[in-house]
């Protein structure tokens, strides 16, 4: 355009820019750098932001912690059990949801409700629900005569009640995502397939499943990134890492080795740690993206 | 005020740093108060020039004067014109009248002349109400554009345009959103409007006939050079050059190769026209209509056989091969004629075009 | 003629389906009525062997007790959550508008190149920098203060990505008309722009309001005074101190979510179109 050169171009939109720029020079991209430095030295002063001990030697400690070891192999089961559980009934839900059930308008309230909730206090309403003596849970257990369960306070048994706790939060999104991709599918697919006397199974075989692949794909990626980040449904859910430790993740021991024990050096190192096990997902999932897009 | 364009010239660089040349050194005055028309097709230049004159794209060598003043170096809002855009451009969330007072109220020119807010909102409304009145909208000044058909939309883009009395009005394919009906329309109203105000209007379009129907003037354009100006109906009768020859007219000129031996032009090998060319081979062009059935046999006409045949109204569309390219014809119905006669034509002297093989037109044969 | 290819015929399928509905979404709101139904019961209630669905005699009292205790006050902490709720929706709307705008509308010299950086941040898992963050909060005096809380996260590239995106289709020529007519950027980006992504900055604006709204981990590093809590920490530090006192806790917890129940209500369409649309993080 006339009157505009590039460099007062350049001046103003960097004016635009500053606010947004800074803030994530600051908080985002700043950080990254400096959790990297200070993951590899052995100590840290954070104060006088120097480090001693130049070395991978945190990363070691870390990987020979068996505190560690907990945090990942809980978050792994956590993500293994969550993940494909969420996403099959959340499929389901939404398929039953599309079928055009009368009331689906407030079957589509009730179900996307979780998703706006707070963990911490709807966590709190699930420890109440599965307390072991006041608990809903129990006493209606207790009607069928099974004794009391300790699904809060036995090591045993805290993974699978926050599993539980896991996917009834989890569903809600993805019901939302499955629902908007099965009212993508072009109507036209399903009457070719009834002109061609495809029964209803069929149908959601070669028609449904199919049409949903990318978006499977994506929740199955999305899913398993969060659930690699859990953490505050365990806070939620017994206020600390559960009993003896048993339900402890990844965030929850960078955290914990961060604030509570002071070792930053330990804290960094374990979230890059996590940070490169998500990079793989990313990865993945931008591959997915790009095959998608090149089709 | 009227335009004049010297030397103006735009490159665009592309990927990989090719450049494509979109207007190539323009030269060309635009009379004060004339409807002129930008005539090419897609690609020819005729927008980015359009562009050129509002100022949005600056141009790579050149200058633009609006009457004496050189405006090359100045922003679009300070150029004192008024654009309208090919899919009109309404602001969406404002009403037909904030669409319309909008470049009014952002004018300071404007708000110099009427100091006093509130004598500028009374000065704002009483242009607005006029101008809806010029273009007959004038009952739909609440509406959102959402709320408008394609012709009344395109009625508001023109007001808006027009409300701050530019100096010169730009149109960018005004009339190809608009069905082939409202399309007949718009374009008599556009010239009305052009005529009740006065304005000097340049007009983009690729419709040849749009271009033929209202305005003073063409410009024709290809790749970037002009290839013809003049009025619309010279272009047509006398066109500069094989493309203005091709490019105007529905259905198109028969352009085919001919040979002049003796003084004669020869059609199928017959000695179907007499010139005073040289004998060598030049491209001749016959425009449809210009096609006589004539019982007359000898020189001066020829021979072609009637491949197939079609009644459109008035006229038969006839096709046949002349010097082995496929033409047609348009030929009144009440002659006796079927697929597979073999017929006699003579030519209509004023229809028939001819030129050298650079394309260029000859003007005595 | 229905045009849902998707309806179920038969009969007695339909009504299965039907009961297979109701009963997940018994389930999904379960937790919900039974965290309103316990906090208006006694403690005696709540302790009850008995499964008691609704108390006898609602104990709005409960939420008085809560609201004004003096250990764990939930009046303050809910005035917290509030202003840096608010405070950081209205700066992240400003900064994201801006800088979506330049990504959009200025060109700009290295701007893709610049745009893209930003996207590759999108990468690292914000659990990762919340340690350096502590420390730059630290540095900045800011611990204990609700600015600590707020500024962090008051731009976000993940929004500036889904407003530019919004922002490139409103079409060019409105752009070059606007400048005929005399508009300047600063006024173009205001006066056109925004009103006609309202849609867009609604639905932005309500999911950081949110996620603002259920932030744990920050706030909880970043407070250590009681005055600066937010809900989410005051309502944790409270059920950790009071032992078996889960009427009052259930009333925090109603107070915590009850908001955000009617924020959903009254904005459901946002929400959901803005999931489905944007994909936004679960």
């Amino acid at each position: 355009m006339v009157g505009q050169n590039q460099k007062k171009t350049f001046f103003r939109a960097m004016l635009y820019l500053l606010p947004a720029l800074v803030i994530i020079a600051v908080f985002v991209v700043y950080p990254m750098f400096h959790t990297l430095r200070m993951s590899v030295y052995e100590d840290f002063n954070i104060f006088s932001k120097e480090g001693s001990g130049f070395g991978l030697s945190s990363y070691i400690w870390v990987l020979q912690d068996p505190n560690f070891h907990k945090a990942l192999a809980n978050t792994f089961i956590y993500a293994i059990v969550t993940v494909p559980v969420s996403i099959a009934l959340s499929l389901v839900i939404a398929i039953l949801l599309n079928s055009g059930i009368k009331g689906s308008k407030f079957f589509q309230t009730a179900y996307f409700l979780p998703y706006v909730t707070n963990a911490i206090a709807i966590g709190l309403a699930f420890r109440f629900i599965f307390h072991s003596e006041f608990g809903i849970f129990n006493k209606f257990l207790g009607l069928f005569g099974i004794d009391a369960i300790q699904w809060l306070n036995d090591p045993d048994w805290a993974m699978f009640t926050l599993c539980i706790f896991g996917i009834w939060s989890a569903l809600a999104f993805k019901i939302v995502i499955f629902l908007a991709g099965l009212q993508g599918i072009d109507p036209q697919l399903y009457q070719a397939a009834r002109i061609d006397e495809a029964g209803k199974w069929k149908q959601f075989i070669k028609i449904t499943v199919p049409q949903l692949g990318p978006i499977l794909a994506y929740q199955f990626v999305i899913a398993t990134i969060g659930a690699f980040k859990a953490y505050v449904e365990v806070v939620g859910l017994f206020g600390d890492d559960g009993p003896l430790h048993s339900a402890t993740t990844m965030v929850y021991y960078m955290y914990d080795k961060f604030y509570n024990a002071n070792r930053y050096t330990i804290a960094a190192a374990s979230g890059v740690i996590m940070f490169l096990i998500i990079m793989v997902f990313t990865f993945i999932q931008m591959h997915m993206s790009n095959r998608r897009a090149d089709q | 005020m009227d335009i004049r364009i010297e030397g103006l010239t735009k490159t665009f660089t592309g990927k990989e740093n090719k450049e494509t040349i979109a207007v190539n050194n323009l030269t060309v005055t635009i009379p004060s108060g004339h409807l002129v028309g930008l005539l090419g097709p897609s690609g020819c230049g005729k927008s980015t020039t359009l562009f050129l004159l509002a100022g949005l794209h600056e141009p790579t060598s050149g200058k633009i004067f609006f009457g004496d003043e050189d405006v090359t170096g100045l922003p679009p809002e300070k150029r004192g014109i008024g654009l309208v855009f090919q899919n009109y451009a309404l602001y969406p969330h404002m009403s037909v009248y904030d669409n319309i007072a909008f470049p009014l109220r952002n004018s300071r020119s404007f708000k110099e002349e009427h100091k006093d807010a509130k004598e500028r909102r009374a000065a704002i409304d009483q242009i607005v109400q006029h101008t809806a009145k010029i273009v007959a909208i004038e009952e739909l000044l609440d509406r959102k554009p959402a709320q408008l058909s394609g012709g009344q939309q395109q009625r508001v883009a023109i007001a808006r345009a027009i409300a701050k009395q530019p100096k010169v009005l730009l149109l960018d394919e005004p009339l190809s959103n608009l069905d082939a009906r409202l399309r007949i329309q718009t374009r008599e109203e556009i010239r009305r409007i052009q005529q009740a105000t006065g304005i000097t209007t340049v007009f983009v379009t690729h419709d040849q006939e749009e271009a033929m129907s209202i305005t003073d003037e063409i410009i024709v354009m290809r790749d970037g050079l002009v290839q013809q100006v003049d009025h619309p109906q010279e272009t047509y009768i006398h066109p500069a050059n094989v493309f203005v020859a091709q490019f105007l007219g529905n259905p198109p000129i028969n352009l085919f190769q001919a040979e002049a031996r003796g003084g004669w032009l020869i059609v199928n090998g017959d000695r179907a026209m007499a010139t005073v060319l040289a004998d060598g081979h030049y491209q001749m062009g016959i425009r449809p209509e210009s096609f006589i059935l004539t019982g007359d046999e000898g020189d001066g006409t020829f021979n072609a056989r009637i491949e197939f045949k079609a009644t459109i109204g008035r006229d038969f569309q006839v096709r046949f091969d002349i010097n082995g390219h496929f033409s047609e014809a348009l030929i009144e119905s009440d002659q006796h004629i079927s697929e597979g006669d073999t017929v006699r034509f003579a030519l209509r002297r004023s229809g028939v075009h001819l030129f050298d093989q650079d394309g260029k037109r000859i003007e005595v044969w | 003629m229905d045009n849902n290819p998707n309806r179920i015929q038969n009969k007695y399928t339909r009504a299965l389906v039907f009961i297979l509905l109701l009963l997940g979404s018994l389930v999904m709101l379960f937790p919900f009525f039974w965290m309103i139904s316990g906090s208006l019961k006694t403690i005696r209630e709540i302790t009850s062997p008995e499964i008691i669905w609704w108390p006898e005699e609602a104990q709005w009292s409960n939420y008085a007790e809560v609201l004004t205790m003096k250990t764990n006050p939930f009046g303050i902490y809910f005035k917290n959550s509030i202003l840096v709720a608010v405070a950081n929706t209205v700066f992240t709307l400003f900064t994201t508008i801006l800088a979506a705008f330049a990504f959009s509308r200025l060109e700009f010299k290295g701007r893709d190149k610049l745009f893209s950086i930003l996207l590759a941040t999108m990468m690292v898992p914000s659990q990762m920098y919340i340690i350096t963050n502590f420390i730059t909060i630290t540095r900045m005096n800011l611990y204990d203060s609700l600015w600590a809380q707020i500024i962090p996260y008051t731009a976000s590239v993940f929004y500036i990505y889904l407003l530019r995106q919004f922002f490139n289709q409103i079409p060019d020529q409105i752009y070059l008309a606007a400048k005929v007519d005399g508009c300047s950027d600063w006024k173009y980006l205001w006066k056109m722009m925004v009103p006609n992504a309202k849609s867009s900055l609604v639905t932005i604006g309500l999911f950081n309001f949110i996620a603002s709204w259920n932030a744990y981990l920050w706030p909880l590093m970043v407070t250590g005074n009681i005055n600066k809590r937010v809900l989410s920490i005051g309502l944790q530090y409270f059920a950790s101190e009071s032992g078996t006192a889960y009427h009052l806790m259930m009333a925090g917890a109603t107070i915590v979510v009850l908001p955000l129940i009617i924020i959903y209500l009254l904005f459901q369409k946002y929400i959901i179109q803005g999931i489905a649309r944007g994909g936004l993080k679960g």
